[in-house]
């Protein structure tokens, strides 16, 4: 009694995102990353640059006193004391706009990352996309071809059997 | 069926492939970061600034309590000097806390302008995303039933190969 041959061995089944020649293979194993990459609108430099932070930080000195105090008694004191109000706003301007420039660098460095993590994740999503597409196209195109070949060698086998039934019938008849 | 003749901008008009093309449906609506009236701020400084130069001239704090312009004594003289100096000073730190709520105020509002632009074309690419999403489920159905209609047809065909075949055995044997 004639026997079905052997299964082909199949082994183990590819390495994820390797090709293997035994087995039919996708046409790629990694999203498409547009030319140049993943690019944000989003700047991180600093907001503000070295000339404007010193046009905040350069707090005027006030007039001098016009009377008495010019070269008078206590002129020293009041301008030392000019001195100390103005290099006391330079100095808390100058945190007011290193905390902004921190604060907004920080901000814009997280909101960068998002806008290029979304753009990845599109790009995952549409090779997700590309790739059951692919698949299915496969099986779809393998269930075509092998459903004919069922059907061809029914249609053969069928007409041997009628065949054969025949010439039963007419040997038998002699 | 007939097409549609109205205009749309919302899909392809042809059965050209629509990617890369530019299409008003999937396109941003912000236009640019939304700033406060410059001029209005930089008034506010100039205001302030020469509020500085005045509130720094010490003769509005000195009591006329002698005669001509030179009236006071020193020790009123140097008091208000002090209080010059001191209203003067904050007023300059308050100008140029103007300058720097400008530039900050700007430089916020370009932020948040690319950080909502951003948010939006994020939207948009899964809008894309979607149709092209429900456009490959459309392709897959159709390629899945051009092989169904085929792999029926062929199915069909061959019944008939055979029937035909057995209806002739069925015949040649009642001859022979």
């Amino acid at each position: 009694m004639k026997k079905l041959s052997p299964l082909k061995e199949i082994g183990a089944i590819p390495k994820p995102g390797y090709s293997n020649p035994r087995f039919w293979s996708p046409s790629k194993n990694t999203p498409d990353v547009p030319q140049g990459g993943f690019t944000s609108i989003i700047g991180t430099s600093r907001p503000l640059d070295d000339a404007e932070v010193n046009r905040v930080m350069q707090v005027a000195t006030g007039p001098k006193a016009v009377y008495g105090a010019v070269g008078g008694s206590g002129a020293a004191s009041t301008d030392a004391l000019q001195d100390a109000f103005a290099q006391m706003s330079a100095n808390a301007l100058g945190s007011a706009q290193d905390e902004f420039q921190t604060k907004y660098q920080s901000q814009a460095q997280k909101s960068q990352a998002e806008d290029i993590l979304g753009q990845k994740q599109s790009a995952t999503d549409r090779f997700r996309m590309e790739m059951g597409v692919e698949s299915f196209a496969r099986d779809t195109w393998q269930r075509l071809q092998q459903g004919y070949k069922d059907l061809a060698q029914y249609a053969i086998e069928e007409q041997k059997n009628a065949s054969a039934r025949f010439w039963a019938s007419f040997l038998g008849s002699l | 069926m007939f097409k549609s003749t109205t205009v749309s901008n919302s899909g392809p008009a042809t059965d050209a492939p629509v990617r890369g093309r530019y299409d008003q449906m999937y396109g941003t609506t912000f236009s640019g970061p939304v700033q406060k009236d410059r001029q209005f701020q930089d008034a506010a400084r100039n205001e302030s600034m020469a509020k500085a130069v005045y509130q720094g001239d010490p003769r509005q704090f000195m009591n006329q309590m002698g005669k001509g312009v030179r009236a006071g004594g020193k020790m009123e003289a140097y008091r208000a000097g002090i209080q010059g100096a001191a209203q003067s000073s904050k007023a300059y730190a308050q100008a140029n806390q103007d300058l720097l709520n400008r530039l900050a105020d700007e430089r916020a509002a370009n932020l948040q302008f690319q950080e909502r632009l951003s948010g939006e074309r994020g939207w948009m690419r899964d809008l894309q995303m979607d149709r092209d999403a429900v456009n490959s489920r459309m392709a897959m159905n159709a390629y899945k039933e051009f092989a169904d209609v085929e792999l029926a047809e062929k199915e069909r065909e061959a019944k008939r190969i055979v029937n035909e075949a057995n209806r002739a055995a069925t015949i040649m044997s009642a001859l022979f």
